[in-house]
């Protein structure tokens, strides 16, 4: 369940995700949620169906995810396939804008070391945004008004019960 | 961070004083394959890094295959060294106190038996 | 070692079995370098040096034992070791020299004994070197000299033989200055160009892993040594011959430094 418009907040994705590509050496990184939606993307590789490649990417996590159940394991950290001259990562993690998922695609020019540790990097700072805090406040607030209704719900119910 | 295969090499480098980590790492990807690093010290980021400037100074010296590079990193706070051959490389991160050249001469010694022995 | 006061192998070996931090050890490492068992020789001077890091002695009987297996780069590395702990220690000198003369290199061997002959002057040994090398200079073509960088760095080259070449490179990877002996222009813009990438990705690395300021940073292989510094905004890069001892290395480069200073405050940089 989404628990805020992600529209709001997906302009603030835009610098730490330049920040990353900068810092790590990828070709293409994306960021999107788990129903594949695009946040940021920045990258050279333009010709890439970047749709698709959402959608396949959010196809990957969620069976990587079954296989994680199968295996005992909550979920998998990320994800890496080596290709003849490129990579795949996969990084997921949890944000107060709900599961996010940064896809990125590099070659010689990085290393899934570089990827792995400045995509700590990038985590750290999507989850410092300001734009996180109003979500985290807006979650709460919305979260305080449905158990509220809820609440009221039961009372007049149990009234009307008698 | 557990050593494994590479401890004796790996020890023979952390012995001098000034020396607070020590790594094997898996050049072309920027991943420890065994380490010894101190408190404080990030060896994953180390190894990433480390690994990304090695790669690019073999390049710019047409480093070909069997040809070992030596790299060493001099900052005010501390020094990097690095010593491979092919795909693995001995990494060590120094103090400023440590004998850099002691130190050199070991990672040279441990890159060397490295290159002998290959992945384990 | 001493002839006449020679001890056995065997007193050797039951005082350096009964005491692990004996000294003794060298002394018995060149009794086995003589008697041919080299791996045993090493074995006891590196195991020896895990106890004594700076046995000056032990750093030079490593040296010969290298020498005599054939790892004429160990060997200087070792002697070059024993020199930094003592810049006098006269046969390590000697041992250098004499591994550049047989390797026919009249300007490395020039060098040093010029150095060794400071140390000692009038030593009989330091003399016969100078008489084997004399021949050599003589006969050279010069080769060395018709391809020596001209400009700025042509005074470091002629300071310190050993020197290979300079270049100061800017932030754009633009060739400033300097040639790299004996590559052409074209050849030196490139290193240049890959080089000064090299030196920004170095500072990243630094900063990000609280190194603090980048001071230089070296690349070497079995041949050159390259070193690379900045001087204000320009990255300066000074090729050494890799035998070169550190020591020696590094007064090139702070000379190649001073000369870099003044040459960018003469253009206004």
């Amino acid at each position: 369940m989404e628990r805020l418009d992600l529209g709001e907040i997906q302009d603030a994705f835009s610098t730490p995700l330049e920040q990353f590509v900068r810092d790590s050496g990828v070709r293409l990184a994306v960021l999107i949620n788990r129903s594949g939606q695009i946040l940021a993307q920045h990258g050279f590789d333009r010709f890439y169906d970047l749709i698709g490649v959402a959608a396949l990417a959010a196809g990957i996590n969620a069976s990587s995810r079954a296989l994680a159940s199968q295996l005992g394991e909550d979920q998998f950290e990320h994800l890496h396939h080596a290709g003849q001259v490129r990579q795949l990562f996969l990084g997921h993690f949890d944000s107060a804008a709900g599961q996010l998922m940064l896809v990125t695609v590099f070659d010689d020019s990085s290393s899934i070391g570089l990827v792995r540790v400045f995509f700590e990097d990038f985590v750290r700072r999507i989850r410092q945004l300001p734009e996180m805090d109003v979500a985290r406040s807006s979650v709460s607030a919305r979260e305080f008004e449905a158990e509220l209704e809820s609440s009221l719900d039961r009372l007049f119910q149990d009234l009307i019960g008698g | 961070m557990r050593t494994g295969a590479y401890e004796e090499l790996l020890n023979q480098v952390m012995r001098f004083p000034g020396v607070r980590g020590a790594l094997v790492v898996a050049i072309r990807d920027g991943l420890v394959v065994d380490g010894r690093v101190h408190v404080g010290v990030h060896g994953e980021a180390v190894a990433a890094l480390a690994a990304s400037l090695y790669r690019r100074a073999c390049r710019a010296t047409g480093a070909k295959r069997g040809q070992g590079r030596t790299l060493e990193l001099d900052a005010a706070e501390g020094r990097i060294l690095i010593a491979g051959k092919d795909d693995l490389a001995l990494m060590a991160v120094l103090e400023r106190r440590a004998n850099a050249g002691q130190a050199r001469l070991a990672v040279r010694r441990a890159a060397q038996k490295l290159a002998k022995t290959g992945r384990k | 070692m001493a002839g006449s006061t020679r001890r056995s192998l065997q007193e050797l070996s039951a005082e350096v079995a009964a005491n692990p931090n004996s000294t003794a050890f060298v002394e018995l490492a060149a009794a086995y370098r003589e008697r041919g068992d080299l791996d045993r020789a090493v074995r006891l001077c590196l195991r020896g040096l895990q106890r004594h890091p700076t046995h000056v002695e032990a750093h030079y009987e490593l040296g010969r034992i290298y020498e005599q297996r054939g790892e004429r780069e160990l060997a200087l590395d070792e002697w070059g070791i024993a020199l930094q702990l003592a810049p006098d220690h006269l046969p390590s000198r000697l041992s250098i020299i004499r591994l550049y003369l047989d390797e026919g290199r009249p300007a490395d061997a020039a060098r040093e004994l010029l150095l060794a002959r400071e140390i000692a002057p009038g030593d009989a040994s330091v003399a016969e070197l100078w008489s084997k090398l004399e021949p050599m200079r003589r006969d050279g073509d010069g080769s060395e000299d018709a391809a020596a960088p001209v400009g700025l760095f042509g005074e470091l080259k002629r300071e310190y033989p050993g020197t290979l070449g300079a270049l100061l490179v800017d932030a754009t990877g633009q060739l400033v200055e300097g040639r790299m002996t004996p590559r052409g222009v074209e050849s030196d813009r490139m290193l240049g160009v890959t080089l000064s990438g090299a030196r920004a990705e170095a500072e990243r690395v630094a900063s990000y892993l609280q190194l603090g300021d980048l001071r230089s940073v070296v690349i070497e292989s079995a041949v050159v040594r390259l070193t690379m510094s900045a001087v204000g905004g320009i990255t300066l890069i000074v090729a050494t011959a890799c035998d070169l001892p550190a020591g020696q290395a590094a007064r090139v480069l702070a000379r190649a430094r001073e000369l870099a200073r003044e040459h960018l405050e003469s253009l206004g940089k």
